[in-house]
């Protein structure tokens, strides 16, 4: 029982993991959002980049998460995550060759997906922000 | 969590409504998305900060030895 206790107790370590582990990922967001306005109209192969690394970033910060607390098995949240972002990264450079109309709606598939994903129980990095809230 | 996950799904219900517009959208029109993606990532990571130094504060392992 102390075992499973000190188990579910985040560390100081991993909570300063996922403290940096959110810096990171707002830095490269805000980073993604300067350049696809600075570049994205007119330099299209770019844009193009751009598009396919937002999901494919996601991808992999997810898998970066999951590992980090314990695989796939105990972070489904972030498993689901990664195989939604892979085949969108797919469905993105798919799109790339069909136009803009396409990506947009790849994207907004993606979007309310990711949106009903985060309305279902939290993950484990969501556990741990309300654990350590307490 | 569920405020960015039902600001997701109204994203992503807005690029469907585009991607069937006859516009020809932009990345501009999923960039702002982006940044609220960046702005909840570090609403998470204060909020984070904020808990940490309020349980420090309370007593260093008073929840947990």
């Amino acid at each position: 029982m102390t075992n499973e206790t000190l188990e579910k107790l985040p560390s100081t370590q991993d909570e300063r993991w996922l403290q940096s582990y959110y810096l990171v990922r707002a830095a490269v967001a805000g980073v993604w959002v300067a350049a696809a306005f600075a570049f994205g109209a007119s330099v299209p192969a770019l844009a193009a980049a751009l598009l396919l690394a937002y999901p494919a970033w996601d991808a992999a910060a997810n898998v970066m998460d999951a590992r980090r607390h314990g695989g796939a098995k105990r972070n489904p949240t972030q498993a689901i995550n990664v195989v939604v972002s892979v085949l969108t990264t797919v469905a993105v450079a798919v799109a790339l060759t069909m136009g803009m109309h396409a990506v947009l709606g790849v994207f907004g598939v993606w979007a309310s997906l990711a949106g009903l994903c985060s309305l279902q129980p939290p993950s484990a990095a969501g556990e741990a922000t309300a654990r350590n809230g307490r | 969590m569920i405020l960015s996950g039902g600001q997701s799904m109204l994203v992503g219900v807005l690029f469907i409504k585009q991607a069937n517009a006859p516009a020809i959208p932009s990345i501009a029109d999923i960039a702002p998305y982006a940044a609220f993606g960046a702005f909840y990532f570090l609403i998470s990571a204060t909020w984070l900060a904020i808990a940490g130094a309020r349980r420090r504060r309370s007593g260093r392992g008073a929840a947990t030895h």
